[in-house]
């Protein structure tokens, strides 16, 4: 099976993403070393993962100044989701953290400030705050649970990102002069966490995949954090969520 | 379009060729729902008005000026290619 048109491609180098073993052709030699640490050979996929001309004709434009390899690496998250979502797994927008141990995301729109509160999180609480994904992790669906998995999309500032682990909440954050936190009705989660999907909608059961992954994360708490981006708005996140717990 | 219902909230989720012609998601309220299954299942907004009376007990007289605020929305958006009288 493969995901998408099969082109003639320079490179093939097997890999794992959230358990997946998946067979990646590439365009460019260059890009083989974003996904090293994923690399296993002899994994004995059946699923070819690359990018189509479709996919560079959507949204390749503005990534057309950038090297070819960052190039396809950038292409490859939509075309990865593509696999992916056949095997009831997506990639999703957000911080992945393990905060006292248990799995969130911290999600938003980019520049809301996701890093800026893991960056505090990190500070403040050290080694009872792990990050598994800095920007683009993998969530799994095993039945009505989600994992969340690392992925070689990390994010700009490239943070090395450890295991991942079941789902325990969500976080929104939104730019606030003054920090609060409430916990969110399915009804005022839904839409905000399903736009973080990062997938290309092309068949109808890709969109009901990705719905049946919601409707899963929508069993959990979902938080929105409204925030100043400041130390107090770590310490209320990682208040909030880790009291939760104890409830 | 794909009409999802997640926690019982309901989400259109355009695919294929639908994107880039309208929003990509959009949420609807319970109203929005019911009308965008009645206008999809029933085809032109006679069949739906009939429909709509049928199921809520309500006058066509009261519904469509509802209905047809509805549809000029979907125009608006994108998500009406064409209409039948």
């Amino acid at each position: 099976m493969s995901c998408g048109l099969f082109s003639q491609m320079k490179m093939k180098i097997e890999i794992k993403l959230a358990g997946l073993p998946l067979r990646l052709r590439l365009e460019h030699a260059e890009t083989a070393a974003y996904f090293e640490p994923y690399t296993l050979p002899d994994a004995d996929a059946d699923v070819d993962l690359y990018v189509t001309a479709e996919d560079f004709a959507r949204d390749g434009g503005p990534l057309s100044d950038a090297p070819g390899a960052f190039q396809e690496y950038s292409l490859l998250v939509a075309a990865a989701s593509r696999c992916l979502l056949r095997h009831g797994r997506v990639v999703y927008h957000g911080v992945a953290v393990k905060l006292g141990g248990r799995a969130w995301l911290i999600t938003a729109p980019s520049g809301t400030g996701k890093t800026t509160q893991y960056k505090w999180l990190k500070t403040l609480y050290r080694e009872k705050v792990s990050l598994i994904c800095g920007d683009k992790p993998i969530l799994e669906r095993r039945g009505e649970r989600v994992y969340v998995h690392p992925s070689p999309w990390p994010g700009k500032e490239r943070f090395p990102g450890g295991p991942g682990g079941a789902l325990a909440g969500i976080v929104l954050l939104e730019q606030a002069q003054e920090n609060t936190v409430s916990r969110l009705t399915a009804r005022e989660a839904v839409f905000p966490l399903f736009r973080e999907f990062l997938y290309v909608p092309e068949m109808e059961e890709e969109a009901r995949e990705v719905g049946r992954m919601a409707e899963a994360m929508l069993r959990l708490p979902v938080w929105k954090l409204r925030n100043r981006g400041d130390e107090a708005s770590a310490r209320l996140l990682y208040e909030t969520v880790t009291e939760y717990e104890t409830i | 379009m794909v009409l999802l219902e997640v926690c019982g909230e309901h989400l259109l989720v355009a695919t294929g060729e639908a994107r880039g012609r309208c929003p990509d998601i959009t949420q609807l309220n319970e109203a929005g729902t019911q009308y965008w299954t009645i206008l999809c299942e029933e085809g032109t907004l006679k069949a739906a008005l009939d429909r709509a009376q049928k199921e809520t007990g309500r006058p066509v007289q009261a519904l469509l000026p509802g209905l047809l605020r509805y549809v000029a929305k979907l125009r608006e958006s994108g998500y009406l290619l064409e209409e039948d009288a």
